[in-house]
């Protein structure tokens, strides 16, 4: 019996143990230990085209691939206009116009302006008619240059006897709606012609007649616009490619300003620069010298069978007819100008020209950088605020590999600093990220793609040093190839590979 | 003439014993031999109880399988005393591939009654069957990163099965005492949770160039329950009252299991039962989920590197998941719960000692079919306590010892098992099961 009772208890303690053994029952205790996990990650890459680096890295700036496949930077300035109510408000409505007799000329208040020929537009004119006779008076009205659909404004009323009136005089009122109406004028002049006639037939000429109008607008005016001068608003426009992509002394061969004018006004204008000068990075402004600068260029206008259109007239400063080159690799930021125009410079009165009541002129400034220059060990620094903060990262092995089909090579490196704005440490340690500028013949077509390839190690002390910092420094060093020589362009075919990949080792 | 019926089993025995090397995963094999005299809802709905009523009251049954190492043995202790284990040195140690299994049967109720010849019984049980087969290089990749395998393509597509459901289940006996027993039981199941990869096809290349990253993927799954997937992100259980949208017309499904009991001579009793016979057919969140492409991750552009204010990480993530991410589709499907087939040979060798051999055999779809033999020795060491121990070969394993008890208090009576006694100090391969309850017989 002692045995059965032994063994039972043998039993039924191995049970017991079974399901509730030491280590589960630590399974909340347990740590579980494991080592350093190596992470092989590709961080970036891309083919980069010169058109993809550029538009990428400005907003502000446009890039233009031209027929032959060069690359231009391109800056255009605010769209200046000047429309046709501007030059040419509607006039205003004046004081009621007395018709004294009963054929009689209104001259129109023009200012600088002939109008032989107006389409008018829905304002309304009226015509007041005073009979201080005791009877009805029958009137009719008639303007010969104010036609609608070739036949000229006529209308008739009847001056009503009122026995019982208030004042000495009896009126009539006719009015009329202008739209659609044609005014042919002889410089600003019209006829009116009435005819009131008592009620016995015999014609009379009336007490007073006046005429009003609500506003004179038009839709198309034609006729001779006198010189007058056009004021257009200051501009400037900013240069942020030495700013922002490639500060330092880059040079580009053959900088230019483009002034075009889309002209829909139909009689000739002269535009004239007043002011064009470039701000440098010390604040400093440079005037643009060029013959051309005040004296003005002729802008083309739509002629009277052009009705509707407009002509483009573009005017270029350039490194044939001012000094831009100089200015422009002086590292301007930004340009400031100030343009006016000159309505019919010439003042010749045989130019009959036409405005209708949307066309204006438009301006547009452009500055114009073909990418073909050169550039030796310029450098350009950027900063950037930094935390890498990861205690866990153990280290890094960045691998960096470009194939560079653009003419432009650089030596890269990020600087850390510190608190105190010391430098503690490099990302590339014993030389930098070199990336080589490609080959290029003397067309600037790439002979040989220029590889690279660099692999940094980063551990220990030195990531500790990028975890202390708090800024970040990349310093560029760029040079285009056979610099010292030559320029090269860079054309819309080129581009760069980059590929970037890292074992990152975390603990 | 008996001894020389002994001459022919026992070398049979050994023989089928021998031959078993074809199995996955594990079943119960200790409760087929035990004196248990009440109808476990997970056994023969033909076994015998005496005249009364027997409740069983909450019951477990849990059964684990992994190929790989055994984890409990990885356990060492530091300096304080500590448990901590290295997970390095268990990764090492995986096969290709690995396979962990897990089985959770819990019984909330169970009342069975019998007058005469006819007994009736019914059943609630919770039942989760969930399989994971992973590859080596996942486990590697997630512990220690994919850095070891530049310019090697490695797989790392889990393969994973769940399937969980509610199960209800009336049972009647017919016994014909001294003789024989037949008995059915109908079972209404009420699916919970269902996962099912149908492929899992995903490999990873590391470009040694710089690093790039090739997934090629063909995985499809299908799962429907509780369980919502949104935005290829978030596992969501269900939103607020799961059980208020949860009725029995979703995810509804029906099983049967028939069983019979043949008494040889006074000494052998012969048992067999086919359970699970059904499906589940589910409807409620029912969905595929697919991706087959070659996707190849290179990094951020550039572009978005020399403008910093458009790169935006978070979006990249995105566009990765995106691309390697499920297109769904809503779908209804109906799946089979896996067939099981037992058989026991019980001899009773005297008044206090007994032997059973036992079989079961078990198919998951589109799984290779288990099975298992036992053989088991059982003791009635005093009136209230019998004790037993069982061989068995499961799972390619030969060396599956089990043992068990039975107390038996008049009115209660409380059991506990184990097939695997000895599978908790294996190196390896560990598969282990068990079960416990207790059970108020009111019956003469």
């Amino acid at each position: 019996m002692r045995v059965k009772t032994l063994i039972s208890f043998f039993i039924l303690a191995i049970l017991a143990g079974l399901f509730a053994c030491t280590e589960i029952n630590e399974l909340d205790e347990l740590d579980v230990r494991s080592g350093q996990q190596r992470w092989a990650i590709p961080l970036a890459s891309s083919t980069l085209s010169i058109d993809d680096l550029l538009n990428e890295i400005s907003d502000s700036t446009d890039v233009l691939i031209d027929s032959v496949g060069r690359v231009h930077l391109q800056y255009n300035g605010d769209i200046l206009k000047k429309t046709a109510l501007e030059i040419l408000p509607p006039l205003p409505t004046g004081l009621p116009i007395e018709v004294p007799d009963t054929n009689f000329i209104i001259d129109l208040p023009f200012k600088d302006l002939i109008v032989t020929d107006m389409r008018l537009r829905g304002d309304s004119m009226f015509y007041l008619f005073r009979s201080e006779l005791e009877e009805d008076i029958d009137v009719s009205v008639t303007i010969p240059a104010l036609t609608l659909d070739g036949k000229p404004y006529s209308a008739s009323t009847t001056i009503i006897h009122d026995p019982n009136r208030a004042n000495s005089f009896d009126q009539a009122i006719v009015g009329l709606d202008l739209e659609g109406y044609r005014l042919q004028m002889d410089s600003n002049r019209y006829r009116v012609v009435y005819n009131a006639r008592r009620m016995d037939g015999s014609r009379i000429k009336l007490s007073k007649v006046l005429t009003i109008y609500s506003k004179l607008d038009f839709s198309y005016v034609e006729g001779f616009f006198s010189k007058d001068n056009y004021e257009i608003p200051r501009d400037t426009i900013s240069i942020d490619v030495y700013d922002r992509v490639l500060p330092g002394e880059l040079f580009f061969e053959a900088p230019s300003v483009s002034i075009t004018v889309t002209n829909a006004f139909g009689f000739p204008l002269e535009t004239t620069v007043k002011e064009l000068s470039l701000k440098g990075k010390n604040g400093q402004f440079i005037e643009l010298e060029s013959p051309y600068i005040r004296e003005g260029f002729f802008v083309d206008y739509p002629r009277l069978n052009e009705v509707g259109g407009s002509r483009v007239t573009e005017f270029v400063f350039d490194t044939s007819n001012s000094n831009i080159k100089e200015i422009f690799n002086s590292q301007p930021v930004e340009m400031d100008y100030e343009i006016t125009a000159i309505s019919n410079p010439d003042e010749d009165n045989k130019i009959i020209g036409f405005l209708q009541d949307d066309s204006e002129v438009r301006i547009n400034v452009k500055v114009d950088l073909p990418v073909h220059g050169r550039a030796k060990d310029f450098l350009t620094t950027s900063e950037f605020d930094l935390d890498i903060g990861n205690d866990n990262l153990k280290s890094m092995e960045v691998k960096w590999i470009s194939e560079n089909n653009l003419p432009v090579g650089m030596d890269a490196q990020v600087y850390f600093y510190d608190q105190e704005d010391n430098v503690i440490d490099s990302l590339f340690y014993d030389t930098p990220l070199v990336v080589d500028a490609a080959a290029v013949d003397i067309n600037d077509k790439v002979l040989e793609t220029a590889k690279n390839l660099h692999i940094e190690n980063i551990t220990g002390e030195r990531l500790d040093r990028m975890r202390m910092a708090e800024k970040g420094e990349i310093s560029l060093k760029i040079s285009t190839y056979e610099a010292s020589s030559r320029s090269v362009r860079i054309l819309k075919d080129q581009d760069i590979t980059i590929k970037i990949g890292a074992i990152i080792e975390t603990e | 003439m008996r001894r020389n019926n002994w001459k022919i089993i026992l070398p049979a025995i050994i023989i089928t014993l021998a031959s078993v090397n074809l199995l996955n995963a594990q079943q119960g094999l200790s409760p087929l031999g035990m004196k248990i005299a009440w109808p476990l809802p997970s056994w023969s709905p033909a076994q015998a109880i005496d005249t009364g009523i027997v409740i069983t009251l909450p019951s477990l049954y849990v059964s684990g399988y992994h190929t790989g190492p055994n984890i409990w043995k990885g356990i060492e202790r530091n300096d304080n005393g500590d448990p901590f284990i290295d997970l390095d040195q268990w990764i090492d140690q995986l096969d290709d591939r690995n396979e962990f299994l897990a089985e959770l049967e819990l019984t909330t109720l169970a009342v069975s009654w019998r007058n005469k010849n006819n007994q009736w019984g019914i059943h609630h049980s919770v039942r989760t069957q969930a399989g994971v087969n992973y590859p080596k290089d996942l486990a590697v990749v997630l512990s220690r990163g994919n850095a070891d395998f530049i310019d090697q393509t490695i797989d790392i597509g889990p393969d994973v099965n769940w399937n969980s459901f509610h199960e209800i289940g009336l049972q009647y006996a017919y016994h014909k005492p001294g003789k024989w027993s037949i008995g059915a039981r109908i079972k209404r199941l009420q699916g919970l949770q269902n996962i099912e990869t149908e492929s899992s096809k995903l490999t990873l290349y590391t470009d040694p160039e710089f690093y790039q990253l090739t997934f090629d993927v063909d995985y499809k799954f299908r799962q429907a329950g509780i369980l919502t997937i949104e935005d290829n992100k978030a596992i969501l259980l269900e939103p607020q009252r799961p059980w208020r949208n949860f009725s029995f017309a979703r995810n509804g499904g029906w099983a049967f299991d028939l069983g019979a009991s043949f008494t040889v001579s006074e000494r052998v009793t012969v048992q067999a039962a086919v359970l699970d016979m059904g499906w589940i057919h589910w409807q409620h969140n029912a969905r595929e989920y697919a991706s087959k492409d070659v996707y190849v991750y290179d990094g951020i552009d550039v572009k978005d590197i020399i403008d910093l204010d458009t790169l935006n990480l978070e979006a990249e993530l995105d566009s990765v998941r995106e691309k390697l991410g499920f297109r769904d589709t809503s779908i209804n499907y109906t799946n089979s719960l896996p067939l099981r087939a037992m058989g026991t040979v019980h001899i009773k060798a005297n008044d206090n000692h007994r032997f059973a051999l036992s079989g079961v055999y078990r198919k998951f779809e589109g799984l290779d079919p288990e099975l298992g033999l036992a053989i088991q020795w059982n003791a009635d060491w005093f009136s209230w306590l019998s004790v037993g121990l069982q061989y068995a070969i499961q799972n390619r394993q030969y060396d599956h010892l089990g043992i068990n008890f039975l107390i038996d208090l008049k009115y209660v009576q409380l059991y506990g098992w184990t097939d695997s006694m000895l599978h908790f100090g294996r190196d390896r391969d560990i598969h282990i099961n068990g079960g416990f309850g207790a059970v108020l017989s009111f019956t003469h």
